[in-house]
């Protein structure tokens, strides 16, 4: 039962968040060549990439997974659950690189690591659970 | 176009304490006063300003990968968990201890090496 609740509230919301923005960041980039000037930036406007279904069903996985993660928030202590969202950090890089062919210099692998310890060290914060207290997240 | 992702973590940041606004000062307690609680979040004016602000972060954020790479934008993104521990502390007079301010301090030097390519 634990493991099942592990995987569908906190590993579940991370897999759907990272894939979700694959498949946004992909559907972007293959429209884009036909889009015209103003439906490339007006999200909502007719002719704009934001309205194919793939990009729908991309949004509406990133939000699904935030909700769980709100749920996720709630039922963890932060300190064991906010470490896991390195995962999206990481694995948003290598995706990039490896499936939508950015090329990812040093830097960007650099930050990722800053980002990575400044989470596992707010992660450590004794006061992050008096946050929580009260709260719905 | 990098006003869009300054931009996203101003939404994030603003719709993260107005949900914080929302359920402040109210015990959720999975008892019989559950349904008055939640209610009662429903009716807080901060609940809905937040959803709202969400919403347009993501109409933002959409855009904004229009005009950037992911392997960009999302490490970027992080740089809201500096602004929203500053809003904690600033709003709900929340504790920044050590942990949290180094943690802020190397996300914060983490957004700025992404300028540097």
């Amino acid at each position: 039962m634990k493991v099942i609740r592990f995987l569908c509230l906190v590993l579940l919301p991370i897999l759907m968040t990272t894939s979700g923005e694959f498949l946004l960041k992909h559907s972007i980039n293959h429209h884009q060549k036909v889009a015209t000037s103003t439906a490339a930036t007006v999200p909502i406007a007719s002719g704009s990439p934001l309205r194919q279904p793939s990009a729908i069903f991309a949004v509406t996985m990133i939000t699904l997974g935030g909700v769980l993660w709100l749920v996720a928030m709630s039922k963890y202590e932060l300190s064991f659950i906010y470490p896991y969202l390195s995962i999206n950090y990481i694995s948003v890089l290598l995706g990039s690189q490896w499936v939508l062919h950015e090329s990812v210099g040093w830097s960007r692998y650099a930050s990722v690591i800053f980002i990575v310890i400044g989470l596992v060290l707010i992660s450590r914060s004794p006061h992050s659970e008096v946050q929580k207290k009260g709260n719905l997240t | 176009m990098i006003w869009k992702l300054f931009a996203i973590v101003i939404l994030r940041t603003a719709a993260d304490l107005s949900f914080k606004a929302s359920v402040f000062g109210i015990r959720l307690s999975p008892g019989s006063g559950l349904g008055k609680s939640i209610l009662q979040v429903l009716s807080r004016p901060f609940l809905w300003i937040g959803l709202i602000l969400g919403a347009a972060n993501v109409v933002v954020w959409s855009s904004a990968l229009q005009s950037f790479d992911l392997s960009y934008a999302y490490p970027f993104l992080s740089f809201s968990f500096v602004t929203i521990i500053i809003g904690g502390r600033v709003f709900f007079n929340e504790t920044l201890d050590r942990y949290k301010t180094l943690g802020v301090a190397c996300i914060t030097f983490g957004s700025l090496l992404l300028f540097l390519q």
